[in-house]
């Protein structure tokens, strides 16, 4: 560790030390509560991705934004493309997803809780005509630390991972749409992408001031040894995990078969970034009505999603959505039960169909912590 | 979409104003709109249980190496390797991963002595091999809905339709693209479930369930379909459709093939001050559908039903009162692989993990 390093921790720790000290008179007791269900960092309302359980009904609103096609990155062109494996132009999906967000340990300190959380869920949608295929399905899980203080302001730090799956009634339908598609053999000249970021470093911060207003920053960082894909994503001081030299974007973009590629300059780091707004309204005691907004910035945009698309200059790839809804307060375990409709223009809310842009209104029922 | 909107908005408006929780007569009868914890609890040591998991396996028999094709030609179904020959071989650690919930809607309940709701439950199960690039052995969607019952606080009953529908994962599919045919799957598309569960003391419970196909269903793979499932589409009998489908010849099964299935258990508590629970369990499943063999010509109404066991020993923390809440568990279960496509994998196992259920 260098000695600025050392410095720095030095300084934290004495900001820390003068923050307890201030903090301190007013500590009357220390208490511990083991697996609390509702967790200090909420989960944001907005978020696609977010650890919450729901089941949606999603409708695409215009047919650009139909997924009906798998990304594959070809070694004879070198590029990536797009293989369509319906001709439908279906509208109408189920958007369901099961997660949890849990602290493990909680220490209460009077006007100050510290918490060891986990949260972790599989996202998935499905056709609503037809078949009801799959699209795909997305593992996401993490771990880390909240604190928490006056009940207002939680700040947290973990890891976070994100892994996307294609679907296999589609890869099915694929294969029978190519019959002479190959993506798999030691001779395939086209290999499916996919998307992967195992593992992030994710902060957050959430602030409730003033109260009901709600407001909430994330940034989230692969780590230095990660699993990232697609190649065209990868960062290029990324390594091989359980390397100290593979490069991790010569290694991903040769497994997709691509070849001849130089990295990207030093500015792009793959960042994703998250800020949002909720607001919530209580209706007597029966529960709120809440409205919420939320913006994604993604530095990976600048790639455009194809070999050669990347410039520094390209700007980041946004996402937004806006609803509302009503959030029940009856839940025991601390849960709580809401209606929400969503408009949402980004991509796609299934990681592998990172290259989707969509416009969609979704909506259903939801529960989380 | 207009029409959806405004329903969605006056189905807030309404459940915002007409649901709370309501006290009605003196207090005797109460009403709610939703609670977080179901009135029919969870078994903790069932596999496909509607609660989330983090859980690691330790394979000790039957690693899942293939994958049973139909519509080869063969008039069989056909197992297909996922791996090179040896590869992999030795590996024990599989990872499962589950999210889960079990809910109540719409409860009425009469001085806690007798208690109704309509009753939810779903999860996505998954399996992640521990080794190599930890690819993903598949996908399972799992709900129920229906009618929860309890009296007492002590008897429990539920009826209503339970779904299982497996799915194969990407990365061990395209292992397999340029194989002829198709992999078969597990689907229930719905069973009708009727389950109780009795606590005759604080610290034990004991349950039962009991599903069965509905007559116009789905049902994968063709080898379980008993002959009296009709498609829902044409009114075919949906065996000899699918059987055409996966490429195999019929059969010709006796009455008292329904493709039941059962399951029953017991779970135990010991309270351990500021801790929770010191928890075991047991549970045991049986399929009628074992008696297929699970191939085409498998089936003897002479054949056993299949058999799983699992038994699990862990602690449960205190957080909240009733039956649910996280459990650290050990596991063992000699039954068939945790994935539902994997039915035809007998598999056994130690498993460790942290469990979350209400």
């Amino acid at each position: 560790m260098s000695f600025q390093s050392k410095r720095t921790i030095m300084h934290i720790c004495m900001v820390v030390l003068m923050l307890l000290t201030l903090v301190m008179p007013k500590i009357t007791a220390v208490s511990f509560e083991w697996a609390p269900l509702d967790p200090l960092f909420r989960e944001p309302l907005a978020d696609a991705f977010a650890n919450s359980t729901s089941f949606r009904l999603l409708k695409v609103t215009d047919d650009a934004g139909v997924p009906d096609t798998v990304l594959v990155a070809n070694s004879e062109t070198n590029r990536y493309e797009t293989l369509a494996y319906d001709d439908r132009s279906l509208r109408d999906y189920w958007h369901m997803k099961s997660a949890v967000n849990i602290g493990i340990l909680r220490l209460s300190f009077d006007i100050m809780q510290l918490e060891g959380y986990i949260q972790g869920g599989l996202n998935t949608v499905f056709q609503k005509e037809g078949s009801i295929n799959s699209l795909g399905f997305d593992g996401m899980y993490g771990a880390g630390i909240t604190f928490k203080v006056f009940d207002t302001v939680a700040v947290s730090g973990g890891f976070h991972h994100f892994s996307g799956h294609w679907g296999d009634e589609i890869l099915v339908d694929l294969l029978e749409t190519h019959p002479d598609l190959d993506v798999y053999s030691s001779t395939a000249t086209r290999r499916l992408v996919e998307y992967t970021r195992g593992n992030s470093w994710l902060v957050g911060i959430s602030v409730e001031i003033p109260a009901p207003l709600r407001w909430y920053v994330f940034a989230e960082l692969p780590m230095t040894k990660a699993w990232i894909r697609p190649g065209i994503h990868v960062p290029p001081h990324s390594l091989k995990p359980g390397t100290d030299t593979v490069n991790q974007f010569d290694n991903i973009t040769a497994q997709e078969g691509l070849s001849g590629l130089s990295g990207y300059d030093a500015s792009y780091k793959a960042w994703r970034l998250q800020t949002g707004a909720e607001i919530r309204v209580p209706i007597s005691n029966i529960g709120s009505i809440f409205a919420a907004g939320e913006v994604q910035a993604h530095q990976d945009g600048k790639t455009l999603h194809q070999v050669g698309g990347y410039d520094r200059d390209n700007p980041w790839e946004f996402e937004y959505t806006v609803g509302g809804g009503f959030e029940f307060n009856l839940g025991r375990l601390k849960r709580k039960f809401r209606f929400e409709l969503y408009y949402h223009d980004g991509r796609f809310p299934l990681l592998n169909y990172f290259f989707q842009r969509s416009r969609y209104l979704v909506m259903g029922i939801a529960i989380s912590g | 979409m207009k029409r959806i909107i405004l329903i969605f908005c006056l189905g807030i408006v309404l459940c915002a104003s007409a649901f709370a929780t309501y006290d009605l007569f003196g207090g005797s009868l109460s009403f709610s709109w939703f609670d977080g914890e179901s009135l029919y609890p969870e078994a903790a040591a069932y596999p496909f249980s509607s609660s989330s998991a983090l859980h690691i396996l330790l394979l000790q028999e039957g690693q899942p190496r293939t994958v049973k094709y139909g519509g080869t030609g063969s008039g069989e179904y056909d197992d297909m390797s996922i791996y090179h020959s040896g590869q992999y071989a030795d590996e024990t650690m599989y990872l499962q991963l589950k999210t889960g919930l079990n809910i109540g809607f719409l409860r009425f309940s009469y001085k806690h002595i007798a208690e109704t709701e309509l009753g939810f439950q779903g999860s996505l199960n998954t399996v992640f091999q521990g080794f190599g690039g930890a690819d993903n052995l598949g996908f399972d969607g799992v709900f129920f809905f229906g009618l929860n019952t309890r009296i007492f606080e002590r008897v429990s009953m539920r009826v209503g339709y339970r779904h299982y529908s497996g799915h194969y994962g990407d990365e061990t599919l395209l292992k397999l693209s340029a194989s002829a045919g198709y992999p078969i799957e597990y689907t229930r598309d719905n069973n009708l479930l009727f389950g109780i569960s009795v606590r005759p003391i604080s610290w034990a419970r004991m349950y039962a369930d009991a599903s069965l196909p509905m007559t116009n269903t789905w049902m994968h793979p063709a080898i379980h379909i008993p002959s009296w499932v009709i498609k829902r589409t044409n009114g075919q009998p949906l065996h000899t459709v699918e059987a055409g489908n996966e490429g195999i010849p019929t059969t010709a099964f006796d009455e008292s093939y329904k493709a039941w299935i059962l399951n029953f258990g017991a779970e135990f508590r010991y309270p351990v001050r500021k801790l929770g629970s010191l928890f075991a369990g047991i549970d045991v499943i049986s399929h009628q559908d074992g008696q297929t063999l699970h191939r085409s010509g498998g089936y003897d109404p002479g054949n056993p039903w299949e058999f799983e066991y699992t038994v699990a020993a862990g602690i449960e923390f205190e957080e909240v009162s009733g039956l649910g809440d996280a459990k650290l568990l050990v596991q063992y279960h000699d039954g068939r692989f945790p994935l539902l496509n994997f039915f035809y994998h007998r598999s056994s196992y130690f498993g460790v993990g942290f469990f979350l259920s209400t």
